[in-house]
């Protein structure tokens, strides 16, 4: 099999495709993924209606229950880890276009309403084609064309309202909408981090937050834009027993505008992006401190016979409360190739980055995969993740001077599995090995007298995943699993790469009772090491075991489909923490209803 | 041989009484040197004289302190605000350890045990709240912490000399960015009649970060004032001895211009020592060796500096993060690698490296014993 796969990924490179492309590039629509991120890759898609159906309200909902995901908050946010890597080496995109924040590298997703979106993909394993920063994977989300109308409320205070309408003139389609959302979160929970033997039941204090987004779209046969800009307030709450930040606050605003032009088989995009985050203290306002970075891009695509090329460029700027104005350059290239032998489907690229003045970095990806109801996949590839800002920046209290930092740089990234459907596609089976070699992982430490980053050593990563899906007319169940060991070696130390759990599991169990619709969703978490320490059972989180149950049910309101959705999560009310010091909500409820019309 | 013991016992007292610079720790046999791990894996690595073998006790992961004060087998430091307001008990023997929490928010200082006192056991400096907590605990009882307020604008460290209980007042804006208010203070309250009076420490002592008894002999070490936006230290730190008995300044040391960050750490070999940071960009960390009588540099020296010639194994200049000295004059430095992994050097009197031990990670202090 070895063999054959050699003959065939050369034949791949060599001979002219019989079916090479996805033509989905050259359409001048919202940008698609590379084709690298489609073959060869177990990816998971949700559906933002299946979503509702689940009484998931909000992104951050929906992408903590998909299958793989580590999802982390502290305080107020929404971070997610993939295959062992850390947030800042997953990418999340919305049509193509990162959401990562060029400050911290990170993408914090609380602010996108779910009426934009129509789907969130998951797509782990390192990805050059995707661009920097897909070390551990893709989270893809795509803006919904649909009409919508949502009215959420929940427990400490939760609710909001977000909605969304569509317009057609001539060939040019619109949408537009808009959300808000507030809630208290000043929900129960148990300090244990005080003193020996007095643990106490204390309600979590400045919590709260508020979020606003508008968001519109058009699309016409020769151009597209998008446009999301939110606006949350929230308060910065401590570590379980720190009451200095009781009087912390954040007003983040972000803005993202693209807009692109094709014809034939080429398009040119267009975008900017923006994220403003003022901190305030009134207790404190010597501290008060802003941060403001704005990206703009600009990309060029392109078919030309077998191949497909992306050239594109742009720049991150950053101001903040005591940084010298900076500005840093970007400039990419890539060419893929689809190939098509027989059963055999495959892609070979090279993804070339240049950023900051840095000497350009090569990344090459190859992927193939069977066809058919049986399909075995391999792939391999390399990626790469720029210092952030902060990291460049920050670390030196005068911040003048760029830190000499080098790239995070995935030398190996590898993945062998296999996908089996069986009764015309009622049965789905996922298994997947995968390995990740990272060298020069950035990674903060506190130094003298402040934290900085620095390369350090190596990240290794592997483990192993793999689900099964069952689908009849009314039941559908989905049970999944995994187990990754991701270590850092660094100044003589085996160190566990921190929130990485040993193992991770889920079954999901949907059930359709007359026109009402229960699911059943439980998940597990293993233990994970919360700080970059020697493996010790002292600096472990202990495992945690989720259970969340949802009913929902369709009717008819003047001739509209209308959908009530009741959802409890962990239902077992256990106490546990995603963030270590940073308790995370026990048992709450959620009530929406959805009108699509 | 009772007869001889008591002579011995006699003579010690009447030489005690009427010498009051003799060392009061100086019958603490030596057992080893105490390094702090302050992030990574938190906690109290033991090391011995010999070998390379070392012991360890956690401290909770919420601990984020940079210092430690060890009087006899009691280990006393602290998380601030950040860390949850905790006072860390370490009992060096048994290698266990103990929380007490602390007024919310009141961001902790140094703490130091004291003796002969009802009132408490322990004395904590409250920088944010700008008190001190007197903390009595007693065996099993549930501490009790009593609070005396209006202590200073910024108090960072506490030391008892007999019925007096003296307090360092940084003067810094601790609440907010410890940006300077004014030149740093000591305070001294009298336990008999709970006056606190204040003793100006010098128109260019800014930032007092920390201080030691020795005998009747008070050191105390002084930040400096630095201008982070530029990375300029405006003032660089100092050493300042004080007289206990005469309640007078006896000298102030400047430490080496550009340099900032003064601890303070007197040494078993009779001389005082400094750790300092040697720049406001890069903060290399480097020791400085004075006397204790003129608070003059004494070397031998790294290159053309007065700092002391500690150098790593490759022959770079040691960057430490704490300094130690024992009786035998030997210089423990703790330098912090890739990912925090630590190690001790330890190098002789005439600063040859003699040992290096690995330290677990976030070295932040370490002391002799």
């Amino acid at each position: 099999m070895l063999a054959t796969n050699v003959l065939v990924l050369a034949a791949m490179l060599v001979m002219p495709s019989q079916d090479t492309a996805r033509q989905a590039r050259v359409l001048p629509g919202v940008r698609t993924e590379a084709l690298a991120d489609e073959v060869a890759r177990a990816a998971v898609v949700r559906s933002v209606r299946d979503a509702r159906a689940g009484a998931q309200a909000t992104l951050s909902a929906l992408v903590a229950g998909m299958p793989g995901i580590g999802a982390r908050s502290a305080r107020g946010e929404s971070t997610w880890q993939l295959r062992g890597a850390r947030s800042e080496q997953v990418l999340v995109t919305l049509d193509g276009v990162s959401l990562n924040d060029p400050a911290s590298g990170m993408a914090d997703a609380s602010d996108i309403p779910l009426a934009a979106l129509a789907t969130v993909r998951v797509a782990p394993g390192a990805s050059a084609a995707a661009g920097g920063g897909a070390i551990g994977g893709t989270i893809a989300l795509t803006s919904s064309d649909a009409p919508v109308l949502s009215v959420v409320s929940g427990a400490f205070g939760a609710r909001g309202v977000e909605g969304a309408g569509t317009l057609r003139l001539g060939s040019v389609r619109l949408r537009a909408g808009a959300a808000w959302r507030e809630a208290r979160n000043d929900f129960p929970f148990v300090n244990t981090d005080g003193t020996v033997g007095s643990d106490s039941v204390e309600r979590r204090v400045n919590n709260d937050e508020r979020r606003y987004a508008v968001f519109a779209s058009a699309k016409s046969p020769s151009g597209w834009f998008t446009l999301l800009a939110s606006r949350s307030e929230r308060g910065l709450v401590g570590a379980m027993n720190v009451r200095a930040s009781d009087d912390d606050r954040a007003l983040t605003d972000r803005l993202m505008l693209r807009g692109g032009v094709g014809g034939g088989n080429w398009t040119l995009a267009a975008g900017v992006r923006s994220l403003t985050m003022r901190y305030t203290n009134r207790l404190a306002p010597t501290l008060d401190t802003d941060a403001r970075t704005l990206s703009p891009d600009l990309e060029a695509s392109l078919r030309a016979g077998e191949l497909s090329w992306r050239l594109g460029g742009g720049a991150d700027r950053l101001r903040a409360t005591g940084f010298a104005e900076t500005t840093r350059w970007r400039g990419w290239a890539s060419v893929e190739r689809g190939a098509r032998v027989g059963m055999w489907r495959g892609t070979a690229g090279l993804r070339v980055d240049a950023i900051g003045g840095a000497a350009p970095i090569g990344s090459p990806w190859l992927g193939v995969e069977h066809a058919g109801d049986i399909a075995p996949y391999l792939r391999v590839g390399q990626a790469f993740r720029a210092p952030t800002l902060y990291d460049l920046y920050f670390a030196a209290p005068q911040r003048l001077g760029a830190r000499a930092l080098r790239p995070e740089r995935t030398v190996f990234d590898a993945e062998a599995g296999m996908r089996a459907r069986a009764g015309r596609g009622r049965v789905a089976l996922n298994a997947a090995l995968f390995t990740r070699i990272v060298d020069d992982a950035i990674i903060w430490f506190p130094g003298n007298f402040t934290w900085s980053p620095s390369n350090v050593g190596r990240e290794r990563t592997v483990g192993g995943e793999a689900s099964a899906q069952l689908m009849t007319e009314r039941t559908t169940v989905l049970l999944w699993g995994g187990a990754t060991r991701a270590m850092l070696e660094a100044g003589g130390l085996t160190l566990p790469t921190p929130y990485v759990p040993d193992v991770t599991g889920g079954l999901t169990v949907q059930q359709r009772v007359g026109s009402a619709t229960w699911s059943i969703a439980a998940r597990g978490v293993g233990a994970r090491s919360f700080t970059a320490a020697p493996e010790s059972r002292a600096t472990l989180l202990t495992p945690v075991g989720l259970l969340d149950l949802a009913w929902s049910r369709p009717f008819t309101w003047n001739g509209a489909p209308v959908q009530l959705a009741l959802g409890i999560t962990n239902m077992l009310d256990a106490r546990w923490e995603s963030v270590r010091r940073f308790p995370s909500v026990g048992r709450a409820w959620t009530l929406a209803l959805t009108l699509s019309p | 041989m009772l007869p001889r013991h008591l002579f011995a016992l006699a003579l010690l007292g009447a030489v005690a009484c009427k010498d009051t610079s003799l060392d009061p720790l100086a019958f603490t046999p030596n057992k080893g040197t105490v390094v702090l791990n302050g992030y990574g894996q938190q906690g109290v690595t033991l090391v011995p004289d010999t070998g390379t073998a070392t012991s360890f006790v956690s401290l909770p992961a919420s601990f984020d302190g940079a210092y430690h004060r060890i009087t006899r087998d009691t280990l006393l430091t602290t998380s601030s605000k950040a860390g949850g307001d905790l006072l860390h008990l370490v009992n060096l023997v048994t290698g266990t350890a103990k929380a007490i929490q602390l007024p919310a928010a009141s961001n902790p200082g140094n703490a130091t045990l004291v003796a002969g006192r009802s009132e408490a056991n322990i004395v904590v400096a409250l920088r944010d709240s700008q008190a001190i907590a007197f903390v009595t605990n007693l065996g099993n009882a549930t501490p009790t912490i009593t609070l005396r307020r209006n202590v200073g604008q910024c108090p960072v460290d506490v030391a008892q000399f007999d019925t007096e209980l003296y307090v360092l007042d940084a003067n810094l804006n601790c609440r907010t960015d410890y940006s300077v208010v004014g030149p740093s203070r000591l305070l001294r309250l009298r336990f008999a009649n709970n006056v606190i009076d204040t003793i100006p420490l010098g128109s260019t002592i800014f930032g007092a970060a920390n201080m030691t008894p020795q005998g009747a002999s008070l050191y105390i070490g002084s930040f400096g004032n630095v201008n982070y936006g530029t990375g300029t230290v405006l003032q660089a730190g100092a050493i300042v001895k004080y007289d206990m008995d005469t309640r007078a300044i006896v000298v102030r040391g400047p430490m080496p211009p550009g340099t900032f960050g003064t601890v303070v750490s007197p040494g078993r070999d009779g001389n005082i020592y400094a750790w300092v940071s040697a720049d406001a960009s890069t903060f290399p960390g480097r020791v400085v060796r004075v006397d204790s009588t003129a608070l003059a540099a004494a070397g031998p020296f790294l290159g053309s500096t007065t700092f002391a010639n500690l150098r790593a194994p490759d022959s770079t200049a040691a960057n430490c993060t704490a300094v130690a000295v024992d009786t035998r004059g030997r210089v423990y430095c703790p330098v912090v690698g890739a990912a925090g992994a630590s190690k001790l050097y330890v190098y002789n009197a005439n600063y040859l490296l003699i040992r290096t031990l690995n330290v677990g990670q976030g070295a932040v202090a370490v002391q002799a014993r």
